[in-house]
């Protein structure tokens, strides 16, 4: 992968769908994404943005902790991940859904 | 409710098959698939949500599938019953569903193929004839019995001197092949039994042991005619070295006191008496074959009537089991039969459709001359399977009530009394001068060739007499083997 990935897939991995993130959207017009590890703020503004025709009021990401794992003696760790949490200008909204 | 929700229209395929289309209306469908969805929100697991946490519309993307199958499952189980109910008809058989996919918002459609009954009147019963036939045996049939038995029960007696045809000889022989050293295979044994003039033997073989006593060997020389069964010996000359063991004759008892109580009778006129009561009721029993088959057949000639798949299907299986019954009984192997089946099946299409009509026919005289079957009646009729059986009158009752099958016994007595009034009727209708209907030539083009089968000698229709009578038993025995 690219230093600077502009590919909006490469960027935005999944969108995440739990109960956290489901209330978020549901008070707050915020949204949750699985992101690229290097992607910054501002990519993820105007990948939101392209792929979903929204606007982007502003963008928070945090790096998760990947969890230990152990398989009997052997210890591993989980990758690390970003997660975003995009807020979106008031009155626009993402439908997960679709076709639902 | 469902009545609002629904619309019924009915077509006519055929007589006894209609077709039925309907369409629920999509708030009944939508309310349905809501609800599936709602049930399956309840337990749903889902990642990042704990169950009974996941938003409808996750719910919905990803179970679209178990909500759609489930509705219409419940939809057919709301409306089928309510739509059968609607069109008055009562299917013989799960109707054949063809349905179109199923979807919120829009109305659904459905479409039963229903077979029925035909609603069967009967025309031209009073040119239906027949007359009973004298069963008492002749004395010719009695004696050829008598004779038949003696006959049976000659013994071998020895005889002193020279074997002449009729005799039977034990005898030890070994052939060779004229050109050969050694014996062929399979020309050598002992002990074999042989009556002179019985032509068992290859032709010249038992002409030539004529005159021979016990004791004596003789040398034969035969030629294997050109047809012989074996290849290797057929058109060959071959010498046969035989020992005669032992000559003997038959020697029939005379048909006296001694014969009878050999055969376990008080005297002769008691052996007599017995073996005519056994014709005459051969005889009735044929007798009584002959008319239900003649006045089913000219009714059948006279009332073509369509029968239903189903019911077709039903008298086939009911024929495959009594075969299968029968060649279980002679220790037939599953497999064989299976295969005998295969070959038989497309056969015995024409006799189930046959079973079937005359069912539909029975079944409109029972409910035209109101004849019904009261429980005393079938309370004798069970007690007798139950002796027959050999199983306690209180277990067949439960057995059969539990299976459902008591019904079937109650309508095979029903088809019995319908068969013996439609005799009775015929007989009284020949009294009065009706001659016994004969179909038009062209009456071929009835489904069934049931117009060849007039008269009681051709061996269908006894056979067909035979599956007649046996039917009554059936469902007992059939319950019999599935234990």
């Amino acid at each position: 992968m690219s230093e600077y990935s502009t590919e909006l897939y490469d960027v935005l991995r999944r969108p995440l769908l739990t109960e956290k993130g489901q209330h978020l959207r549901d008070s707050q017009d915020q949204y949750l994404f699985e992101v690229a590890m290097d992607a910054n703020k501002i990519q993820i503004k105007s990948a939101v943005e392209k792929l979903f025709g929204v606007r982007v009021e502003k963008v928070n990401t945090l790096v998760m902790r990947g969890k230990v794992k152990r398989v009997g003696r052997f210890v591993g760790k989980r990758a690390n991940w970003k997660k975003a949490v995009v807020t979106l200008r008031e009155g626009d909204f993402i439908d997960l859904f679709e076709g639902a | 409710m469902s009545q609002n929700h629904m619309q019924v229209t009915v077509e006519d395929i055929s007589s006894v098959e209609k077709k039925v289309v309907v369409e629920i209306a999509a708030d009944a469908v939508k309310r349905t698939l809501v609800k599936q969805y709602k049930r399956i929100s309840k337990t749903a697991r889902v990642r990042g949500f704990r169950p009974g946490k996941v938003p409808m519309g996750l719910v919905k993307q990803m179970y679209r599938g178990e909500a759609t199958e489930g509705a219409t499952r419940e939809l057919l189980q709301e409306f089928y019953p309510a739509a059968i109910e609607e069109t008055g008809l009562s299917p013989l058989t799960m109707p054949e569903i063809d349905q179109s996919g199923i979807s919120e918002g829009e109305p659904y459609h459905f479409t039963l193929r229903i077979q029925i009954k035909p609603e069967v009147s009967l025309v031209g019963l009073d040119q239906v004839a027949i007359t009973r036939e004298d069963a008492e045996p002749t004395d010719e049939e009695l004696n050829e019995r008598l004779e038949a038995m003696r006959q049976e029960h000659a013994e071998l007696e020895g005889v002193d001197g020279a074997a002449d045809t009729g005799h039977v000889l034990t005898i030890d022989y070994s052939g060779t092949l004229k050109d050969a050293e050694e014996p062929f295979e399979g020309g050598t044994a002992d002990g074999q039994e042989l009556e002179i003039g019985s032509g068992r033997f290859i032709p010249g073989f038992e002409d030539q042991l004529i005159g021979a006593a016990a004791g004596d060997s003789r040398t034969i020389e035969v030629t294997f005619p050109e047809d012989y069964g074996s290849e290797d010996l057929a058109g060959k000359e071959a010498i046969f070295s035989v020992t005669v063991q032992a000559v003997r004759q038959r020697v029939v008892p005379d048909l006296d006191d001694e014969l009878a109580k050999d055969l376990e009778f008080d005297d002769l006129s008691a052996m007599r008496a017995s073996v005519y009561d056994k014709i005459a009721e051969n005889k009735r029993q044929e007798e009584q074959a002959r008319l239900r088959e003649s006045v089913i057949n000219q009714t059948l000639s006279l009332n073509p009537i369509d029968t239903p798949r189903a019911m077709v299907d039903a008298s086939l299986e009911r024929l495959e089991s009594q075969m299968r019954t029968r060649f279980q009984m002679q220790g037939m192997q599953d497999e064989w039969f299976s295969q005998i089946m295969e070959m038989q099946r497309p056969h015995m299409e024409d006799s189930a459709k046959k079973l079937a009509r005359t069912d539909l026919v029975l079944d409109a005289i029972a409910d035209e001359q109101s004849l019904e079957v009261d429980q005393a009646d079938l309370d004798e009729k069970l007690s007798e399977m139950a002796g027959m059986l050999q199983m306690p009158l209180p277990k067949l009752r439960a057995e059969l009530t539990r299976s459902g099958r008591i019904e079937s016994v109650r309508q095979d007595m029903l088809h019995d009394a319908a068969l013996e009034w439609l005799i009775e009727h015929a007989i009284e209708n020949a009294a009065n001068g009706v001659e016994p209907y004969e179909p038009p030539a062209e009456a071929g083009q009835l489904d069934n060739g049931e117009t060849e089968v007039q008269d009681s000698g051709t061996p269908s229709s006894e056979e067909d007499g035979e599956s007649e009578s046996a039917s009554s038993d059936e469902p007992a025995v059939e319950t019999e083997t599935e234990e």
